[in-house]
């Protein structure tokens, strides 16, 4: 099954220069793959397309079998909670708790109390904050805010998970850990999409690449892009 | 947004809407126009007592005026008019009572103009003070004067109603536009607060957007910290309105009560003073926010 399928996509911000160009590929589900590139060939702008925060100025994209242009604004929350996004900056909320910053996810759904306290809880102690539930993330080492915006990307179970440099922050023992999760993730059929610049981690852990060079796609799943 | 976990009662918001300067700016700001509103509220009421007791006071009475003789000759068919009127009047169908105003009286109507030393020989008119009957048929009445005092002045103060009248409907106009002006200020000005709130907020916003958070989801929060904010403030603005109001009641209670009467508001009056301007106050707030945060988001991509 496609979880994702771009067609022909371009992007650009604002009036500025297209910064993706004809974007052509497709995710299958449970598919595992990480996107490199040199710094600004485009791999954060191709991953807020993944996220739906940005829209493609040309181009169709299709995600979870919905053709994006034609999903309401009223129903784009539903689509989001299938996606669990690590930010390269954690965009964690700094006033609410590890624990809070957490549950968001499954307070925006309407999950009962109770059962966000028990996920919720068994995932922080999971990742190793079990002790700091109640710690706001001013107070947290890099490390430590990078695994809860992990745990917060993945609370819900996505059916497509995409992480912007998840080990940037963190030693290679919690950078091994955080793969190891994602690939558990991946085994129970989540689709995962990891941005990175470490050479250590995509070496050690063998996926497939999808490769961006000034935003075109030169090496992607499905077909080999030779670059221009 | 969920209950807090140490303080009961109160809410903790997944946006910072609490945190830093601006989170009590709602509350300053209805409150201030709650201040106003219930002023404006207690301006209306208040005029509604002048004007009932200006308008009861001039309703149901003549006055006839019989001019101040110059010679003696006068002075006797002066006085034969006077008793003629009082007569004719005690017997008419639409009168309550009647009676002459003595020279005492008469000179304690002039002493404002005139002074304590109006001269002895200063000739000064009869009046007689005639109280109607409720339903009376005035017009009958005064034709009735008329034939035993075809000289004489009546003043039945429809001129003098209808100037009132007039002055307290303009007034009342005014106010009613200053509470009509009070209300879309109150308003705009949350309308401001929660935009440049949800502007400083982008970034939480966007991330709640991202982790599947619907716009009702967050418009939610606002609304319920905008109206917790107004609720707060327009109970403090009723309450410095009603202990102002009080003061300058007790302040002003010595003054001569002759054009202003003293304004008594009915029990039911205060609960209207007290719960209009919140009730109002916080409609306003919840809708503004609830329509503004709906209306910001829905251009955001």
């Amino acid at each position: 099954m496609t979880i994702v399928k771009f067609s022909n996509v371009g992007m650009r911000y604002s009036t500025g220069p297209e910064v993706l160009h004809d974007l052509s590929f497709e995710l299958q589900q449970g598919s595992f793959h990480f996107l490199t590139g040199p710094s600004g060939a485009g791999k954060t702008s191709l991953l807020k397309l993944l996220y739906l925060g940005q829209h493609p100025t040309r181009g169709i994209i299709n995600m979870l079998g919905r053709d994006l242009s034609a999903v309401p604004r009223r129903e784009l929350p539903m689509l989001r909670r299938q996606i669990g996004i690590v930010f390269q900056d954690f965009r964690l909320l700094p006033h609410l708790s590890a624990f809070d910053n957490v549950a968001l996810p499954l307070r925006t759904s309407g999950l009962a109390e109770k059962d966000i306290k028990r996920n919720v809880t068994e995932l922080l102690e999971w990742v190793g904050i079990g002790d700091k539930m109640e710690a706001r993330p001013p107070t947290l080492s890099g490390g430590e805010q990078q695994r809860i915006a992990i745990a917060r990307a993945v609370i819900n179970r996505p059916k497509l998970l995409v992480a912007d440099e998840p080990t940037g922050n963190v030693d290679s023992e919690i950078g091994t850990r955080i793969m190891h999760l994602f690939e558990e993730l991946n085994r129970h059929g989540t689709t995962v999409l990891i941005a990175t610049h470490d050479d250590e981690i995509t070496s050690r852990f063998k996926h497939p690449q999808m490769r961006l060079e000034n935003g075109t796609l030169v090496e992607g799943p499905k077909r080999k892009i030779r670059a221009a | 947004m969920t209950k807090n976990k140490l303080i009961p009662g109160k809410y903790q918001y997944d946006i910072g809407l609490d945190q830093g300067a601006g989170a009590q700016l709602v509350a300053w700001s209805t409150g201030l126009m709650v201040f106003f509103a219930t002023l404006a509220l207690a301006v209306n009421l208040g005029l509604n007592a002048v004007t009932q007791s200006w308008v009861s006071g001039l309703t149901g009475s003549l006055t006839v005026e019989i001019k101040p003789p110059v010679t003696d000759d006068q002075q006797s068919a002066s006085a034969e008019t006077v008793k003629k009127v009082l007569w004719m009047a005690k017997q008419h169908p639409s009168v309550e009572k009647s009676r002459a105003l003595s020279r005492d009286e008469i000179l304690g109507l002039l002493r404002p103009w005139l002074g304590d030393k109006a001269p002895e020989s200063l000739p000064l008119p009869a009046i007689i003070d005639i109280k109607l009957k409720e339903g009376a048929d005035t017009a009958s009445l005064i034709a009735d004067i008329k034939k035993v005092a075809p000289a004489a002045a009546v003043d039945s103060h429809t001129d003098t109603l209808d100037d009132v009248k007039t002055l307290v409907a303009t007034a009342r106009m005014f106010v009613l536009l200053l509470t009509g002006v009070i209300i879309l200020l109150t308003a705009a000005s949350i309308a401001g607060i929660v935009r440049s709130k949800l502007a400083i907020h982008a970034q939480e916003v966007e991330t709640l957007h991202l982790v599947g958070a619907s716009d009702e989801y967050i418009a939610r929060q606002f609304r319920h910290h905008t109206l917790k904010g107004a609720l707060k403030g327009a109970v403090a603005g009723v309450i410095c309105m009603v202990l102002s109001i009080l003061g300058v009641s007790y302040m002003t209670h010595t003054i001569d009560t002759a054009i202003f009467p003293h304004i008594r508001l009915m029990p039911l009056e205060w609960i209207l003073i007290a719960a209009a301007p919140v009730l109002a106050g916080s409609l306003i707030a919840h809708f503004t926010a609830q329509r503004t945060v709906m209306r910001e988001l829905s251009r955001l991509a």
